[in-house]
């Protein structure tokens, strides 16, 4: 698929989310937006396989479980779960406000922030064990970070320097109530570094670049684990949701649905 | 058979077994060891990941793995697992099923001079409340051997709650243990029934024996599988008995005596006493039988209890 149709997917995708949201009466819009280009970078740079490869179905890990209607439109668009179930998300229906395994292309259920780290480095090992060259990605959030099992995690990977896992930080630096108490983004990176991190910044709506730094990290064959640091904006695409706290989740009004739509529309083309 | 007499070595010399024979399974320690473990480390250095003092990454990790099809042991205190790591055991263990085995030391008393923090008085209630979660509580070697060679390498998540050092064996080899419990002097005769779990069945077995006449006949039932009890088979014993105890090593709330008296007091004329751990915060220190006796937990002061109860 080729970067324009990707790019394209990104507008028609957040509409989809959008088109879900305000049927089902509310959704996690903020957080769903500000990781859709990194799910999109991973699943159709081919990053990611969703048929049974190895011993697992899957090799992607939403730790961040709330932006769930995220990834369901991208396993949507791939054909893995159906309209028809799709639109019923929340309104008795298998598909809720967080994933569960069980779901096509969805091994790991999560809801609860800070354990997909650990679950990815698990694989990973498993993988090794099994002399599998599988590659595990785990997304998580900014706010997910503050988990102390999160670094656990980190520390744990760093030190037995697990080279098949690459962890994404959809960095968007909005919690739930306000800011998330942030380090500089260089001593952020030095944090990681220092637990034996190898550390990559990009911006996380940029697919294209997300592409190429992963292919180039995947080729390198860095001897460590790698976190790629994404800078993004919470409720990106809608302008009246970009960057505003109280989109973390939320409801959409006729007035607000036709504006958001309106203003896709106006992007895709 | 040869079984090693201290239980946790009659425990890991089984995992040992296990590792030697599939080499699906792995393990891992929160840096907590056991003899054993130095021999397993030593010969699959591969499946031996000493994760560090991180019981909820450790559960992360577990779970990751068995997603992927390994058979997995952690190892850890108790408390440590259950109480801290207890989300990660509840979504990432129980709700996704997977085989994972969590093995622990520190059943009740057992770290005696370790204070609360290491008192084991509160997981077992706990781990009863997991969808999913088999329960076992290890009393002998012969049934712990049985736990780590036969059950551990059944599906699911389970919980082993392995004793250490050495006690009287209360089962032998031939003893049928599918059944997850034991039940001895127990007949149509019988009376009175002590039932018990762990350390305490033999506590509990020598105050049966000790109290039990011609007259007034005593059996007692050990139960080693907590969760699920196949309450169908234990009711055929005892619903004839008129007298029930249930002593045990745990706070009295929401153990086994909650349980056995929800599920076996059916009968008007059931008598029930239970015996446990008032929930004090007790800054005391001693080995486990001068904390067992502070808690009236002892063969005497048990006896004397039981006694009164029975009028004997």
């Amino acid at each position: 698929m080729d970067y324009k149709h990707i790019i394209r997917k990104s507008y028609e995708l957040r509409r989809k989310i959008i088109n879900i949201v305000y049927k089902s009466g509310k959704g996690h819009l903020g957080g769903a937006l500000s990781c859709i280009d990194l799910i999109l970078a991973l699943y159709y740079g081919n990053f990611i396989f969703f048929e049974k490869k190895s011993t697992q179905n899957s090799n992607f890990i939403l730790s961040k479980g709330h932006a769930a209607i995220a990834l369901y439109v991208v396993l949507n668009d791939l054909e893995l779960i159906d309209d028809d179930l799709l639109i019923k998300m929340n309104q008795g229906s298998v598909i809720g406000e967080h994933p569960d395994n069980g779901l096509p292309g969805i091994d790991v259920i999560s809801g609860s922030l800070g354990h997909g780290l650990g679950i990815g480095i698990g694989r990973s090992i498993a993988n090794k064990l099994d002399n599998s060259e599988v590659i595990n990605y785990v997304l998580m959030g900014d706010g997910e970070c503050s988990e102390g099992s999160v670094w656990e995690a980190v520390n744990f990977a760093g030190k037995i320097k697990l080279n098949n896992i690459i962890a994404i930080v959809d960095d968007n630096g909005l919690g739930i109530l306000e800011q998330n108490t942030r380090l500089k983004p260089e001593t952020n990176k030095q944090v990681w570094e220092g637990f034996g991190w190898h550390v990559v910044n990009i911006d996380g709506h940029d697919i294209f670049s997300i592409i190429e730094v992963l292919n180039q990290l995947i080729s390198s064959n860095i001897e460590k684990p790698i976190v790629i640091i994404a800078n993004t904006i919470k409720g990106k695409g809608i302008s009246f949701m970009e960057n505003k706290l109280e989109w973390h989740h939320g409801s959409l009004n006729e007035e607000l649905y036709n504006k958001a739509i309106r203003e896709l529309e106006i992007y895709a083309n | 058979m040869q079984i090693e007499t201290d239980i946790r070595d009659s425990f890991f010399s089984g995992i040992y077994k296990v590792m030697k024979e599939d080499n699906n399974s792995v393990i891992l320690t929160a840096d907590h060891g056991a003899f054993y473990l130095t021999k397993i480390s030593q010969d699959f250095p591969d499946r031996y990941i000493n994760v560090g003092i991180s019981e909820q990454n450790m559960v992360n990790v577990a779970s990751g793995l068995a997603l992927n099809g390994k058979s997995v042991y952690i190892y850890s205190i108790n408390n440590f697992m259950i109480l801290r790591a207890l989300e990660q055991i509840n979504i990432n263990l129980c709700a996704m099923n997977l085989n994972v085995n969590i093995v622990g030391t520190g059943a009740g008393f057992t770290y005696s001079t370790d204070g609360f923090t290491h008192h084991g008085l509160q997981d077992m209630a706990i781990a009863m409340r997991l969808p999913n979660m088999q329960i076992y509580n290890s009393s002998d070697r012969i049934n712990t051997y049985h736990m780590a060679t036969e059950i551990s390498i059944k599906p699911g998540p389970k919980y082993f709650r392995i004793e250490k050092g050495v006690l009287d064996d209360i089962y032998n080899t031939e003893f049928e243990l599918n059944e997850g419990f034991g039940a001895f002097n127990i007949d149509q005769n019988t009376k009175s029934v002590i039932i018990s779990s762990g350390y305490m069945s033999h506590n509990s077995k020598k105050v049966a024996e000790s109290l039990s006449s011609k007259d007034h006949k005593i059996g007692f039932i050990d139960i080693f599988r907590v969760k699920p009890i196949d309450f169908s088979l234990v009711n055929q014993l005892v619903n004839k008995i008129k007298n029930i105890i249930l002593v045990e090593e745990n706070f009295y709330s929401g153990s086994l005596g909650e349980l056995i008296a929800s599920k076996l007091l059916n009968k008007e004329d059931t008598r029930f006493l239970h015996i446990a751990v008032d929930e004090n915060i007790d800054f005391y220190y001693g080995n486990r039988d001068q904390l067992l006796k502070r808690n009236n937990l002892d063969i005497n002061s048990l006896n004397q209890k039981v006694g009164i109860f029975l009028d004997i």
